[in-house]
């Protein structure tokens, strides 16, 4: 192979190299006959990184790639000549060279370069020049090359960051997004817990909102069946009275389902007499068997404990639920209801109580449904019998709470068996409630001297005549809202208060503290929570506010009594009856202080009163004309409008009396009722109008 | 710090009430009150979006045949159900009272000495 090419041949090519371009043709044939032709198979390497070649080559054919390690720095085809930097004694010392396919190499020594070149120095000194500036170029180009490569591998490293860093940004939001979804279920459940919070809210406002009225309602009801009403006045008295008692039962059935639904009814463990519970349960249902011609039969076992610890209220609803149930769906027969130990073992007893009725009985179908809330038997058992469809469903939940189980068996036309075992610990006798008051109670009660504050004036007036009603000689205070109350208890002396908690400009837990507040016995003075609500976080709020009992509205006559028997100590009564006569101090109110308010009100600044007083004398100077003319036409509607808009002038000027005959004569306008009276109170307020007029103007003319 | 202030309504026929009112408001600096004799021409104004609206129920001593604060209250609820109302009127009329909430009033507040105190702790609460 070697001979293949001739020394012309070659020193033709070397001639085409630039390095030899300006070397006369004799020395290149004299190089050409020097060169060694070397093959090298495919991926042969020519030289290796870290050993530089010892000599200058030129590709006759096939082809050779420079590495630096894996990369390729550079492809040489056939003609291209490397190594020049072996001449110089330098080289890329960082690659190597292999050959990419069967190559051809002319191959020129380093030494025979010398050799042949030593003998033409100026030749030489030209090619050293050359190959020093090619090599500088070379380096450049290397290093160029490896900038690009580092600008690669940076590009790579960046992209590999960016790829990672948006990984993360993913792994970041998917976090983010689990935060917010955690946050939104947070939000969620607090909005949840708000509406619930709300909806409790909103059912203890309705328990009072219906509860006062109910107590009103009640409350004069019985004050009027106590004043001898005719024969058919009795009548629709007591039917008022039966159906405002179904209402409240109605309303406390819907007031404990809304607890039992939201989980928050609790049973208060007291002491329990079973006994007195059924003979109770009896007592109330007596008188609507004996008027269906039903016998109603207690039978309760001996054995049982006297005394056990449970929530005698809550187990009094059951039996009276499941036998009131008994008398209202039986039409002949009987009713009976049994207690029965079962087991006693220490200090618990296990009792068996059964609620038993020969009535309507219910189907299979019927049965399945008994327990659900709002389910009677059929939509005809609700228009014949009537009831909300609650009792079963609380009585059921109820015994749940008690650790029992409400059962029921039953075939239609033939009866019903309500039963539950329950087991409560033995109670000591002292647990028991105590008795109701005695008849003398109402004795050791005379001369009672009662502060009561309450912001109805309905339940003022139930209140005041029920214990007039049952005190003899007793003397009521009233007071429409704590902050009175408490100016009252400053300037009068009482046995005891019997105050609202909910009223107006100061509650009556408030009040209580500020009385709690006075010096010596005074402070000491039992007071007696008055509340339509009746929760037992209330009773709670009102006894660590200082009162000593609660006595809920709509009340009872005998808790009322009781309340007042258990505050007040017998002998306090009789030694507070022998103190002086209550002495009062008279309050300023007179007309001289008619401005007392509106200096208050205004910080005493004369411009604004004078600026109200002048809107005042206005109004009335308008007002006056026009509801004399109404007078005269007789046209009332006319009336009542003008002395409604100026009654509230009148109490803004604190002439509070005033005001209460224009509510008088308003009332007398629109309902029509006493319309004798109306000219006389007309004037009346016309006169009190004009004498306010030249009071206000006596006071406005200096300023004039 | 002006536009901070809570944005107030008032609605009352009753000149000297509205005044009084009115200034005891302003008084404590951080209300701007807007006083109107009707209803109607409040709800003129609805759209200057008020923080809250203090309405009387009888708005017709001096414009007889002028809507009740009922119907303004119906009117107002509609337009904008947020817009919290307080009923104002000058007597103790539990109906009223009960017809003014359901229709979407906050509050019921009679007209009386104690009734600029509790317009002031029911704004405060708003």
């Amino acid at each position: 192979m070697s001979s293949s090419i001739q020394p012309t041949a070659l020193a033709d090519k070397l001639s085409q190299m630039d390095i030899f371009h300006s070397i006369p043709g004799d020395i290149l044939l004299h190089l050409a006959a020097q060169c060694r032709i070397e093959l090298f198979e495919p991926n042969a390497v020519v030289f290796h990184k870290d050993e530089p070649g010892q000599a200058l080559y030129l590709i006759l054919e096939g082809s050779a790639r420079v590495h630096d390690g894996d990369f390729i720095v550079a492809n040489m085809k056939a003609g291209t000549c490397f190594g020049e930097m072996a001449l110089l004694d330098e080289g890329p010392r960082s690659m190597s060279v292999s050959v990419n396919e069967v190559s051809r190499l002319a191959r020129i020594d380093r030494d025979v370069f010398f050799d042949v070149l030593g003998d033409y120095p100026g030749v030489m000194q030209k090619i050293v020049g050359m190959l020093t500036r090619r090599l500088r170029f070379q380096t450049d180009k290397t290093l160029e090359q490896l900038r690009r490569r580092e600008e690669e591998l940076s590009k790579q490293v960046a992209a590999r960051t960016a790829e990672l860093m948006q990984q993360k940004e993913e792994a970041e939001q998917l976090r983010a997004k689990a935060e917010a979804e955690k946050k939104e279920a947070e939000k969620q459940r607090l909005r949840a817990e708000q509406s619930e919070r709300a909806e409790q809210q909103f059912l203890a406002n309705m328990s009072h909102e219906i509860r006062t009225p109910m107590n009103a309602v009640m409350g004069m009801t019985n004050l009027l069946l106590q004043k001898n009403p005719r024969e058919d006045q009795l009548r629709y008295l007591h039917s008022i009275r039966q159906s405002s008692e179904a209402l409240l039962v109605i309303l406390n059935d819907i007031l404990d389902i809304s607890k039992i639904q939201a989980g928050r009814l609790e049973l208060e463990f007291t002491g329990l007499r079973a006994d007195a519970i059924l003979e109770q349960v009896r007592t109330t249902l007596q008188f609507r068997a004996e008027e269906k011609g039903l016998s109603l039969e207690v039978i309760f076992d001996p054995n049982i404990p006297p005394v056990l610890t449970g929530d005698p209220v809550r187990l009094q609803q059951v039996l009276l639920n499941l036998a009131g149930n008994a008398v209202k769906f039986t039409e002949k027969g009987q009713v009976s209801m049994e207690a029965r130990l079962m087991k006693k073992q220490a200090n618990r007893a296990r009792i068996y109580f059964e609620v038993r009725d020969t009535g309507i009985g219910m189907t299979a179908q019927q049965l399945d449904v008994v327990f659900e809330s709002f389910r009677q038997a059929s939509g005809d058992t609700t228009r014949k019998y009537g009831g909300t469809g609650l009792g079963l469903t609380i009585s059921k939940q109820l015994v749940e709470q008690f650790g029992g189980s409400l059962q029921v068996s039953s075939s239609l036309g033939e009866g019903s068996v309500f039963w539950f075992e329950i087991e409560l610990e033995i109670g000591k006798a002292s647990d028991a409630k105590p008795e109701e008051p005695l008849p003398d109670a109402r004795d050791a009660l005379r001369g009672l001297r009662i502060l009561l504050a309450e912001d109805n004036a309905f339940n003022r007036i139930v209140a005041v005549e029920t214990l007039e009603m049952l005190i003899p000689e007793v003397r009521v205070h009233t007071a429409e809202n704590g902050r009175e109350a408490v100016e009252a208890f400053r300037t009068h002396r009482f046995d005891v208060v019997l105050m609202d908690v909910t009223m107006p400009v100061m509650d009556g837990l408030e009040a209580t503290q500020a009385i709690r507040a006075f010096d010596g016995p005074a402070g000491q003075i039992p007071v007696i929570a008055f509340t339509a609500s009746v929760t037992k976080k209330e009773v709670r709020r009102c006894l660590n506010n200082g009162m000593n009992a609660c006595v809920p509205k709509p009340f009872k006559e005998s808790e009322l009594l009781q309340a007042l028997l258990t505050a007040v100590a017998p002998g306090q009564v009789s030694a507070a009856a022998v103190l002086p006569e209550e002495t009062e101090i008279p309050v300023d109110a007179g007309d001289s202080d008619r401005l007392a308010f509106l200096k208050n009100l205004t910080g005493n600044n004369p411009a604004r009163i004078q600026k109200y007083l002048k809107l005042y004398l206005e109004s009335v100077r308008a007002g006056v004309p026009r509801i004399e003319a109404a007078l005269k036409a007789g046209d009332r509607e006319e009336l009542r409008r003008v002395v409604h808009t100026v009654k509230p002038q009148f109490r803004m000027l604190g002439m509070e009396e005033m005001a209460e005959l224009a509510q008088t004569i308003e009332t007398q306008a629109v309902e029509a009722i006493d319309l004798d009276m109306l000219p006389e109170n007309v004037d009346r307020l016309l006169a009190e109008i004009r004498d306010s007029v030249q009071v206000f103007e006596a006071y406005l003319e200096p300023a004039d | 710090m002006a536009d901070q202030k809570k944005k107030i309504f008032v609605v009352d026929d009753d000149k000297m009430f509205c005044t009084m009112l009115s200034d005891h408001l302003e008084d404590q600096g951080s209300y701007a009150v807007t006083s109107f004799g009707t209803g109607e021409e409040c709800l003129e104004q609805l759209d200057a979006a008020p923080d809250a609206i203090i309405l009387d129920y009888y708005l017709d001593s001096n414009v007889p045949g002028a809507k009740n604060g009922l119907e303004i209250l119906q009117i107002i609820h509609k337009k904008s159900p947020e817009l919290k109302v307080i009923m104002l009127s000058s007597q103790e009329h539990y109906g009223i009272a009960l017809q003014t909430i359901a229709s979407g009033a906050v509050y019921y507040v009679i007209k009386d000495l104690k009734s600029f105190q509790e317009i002031d702790s029911i704004l405060e609460e708003l």
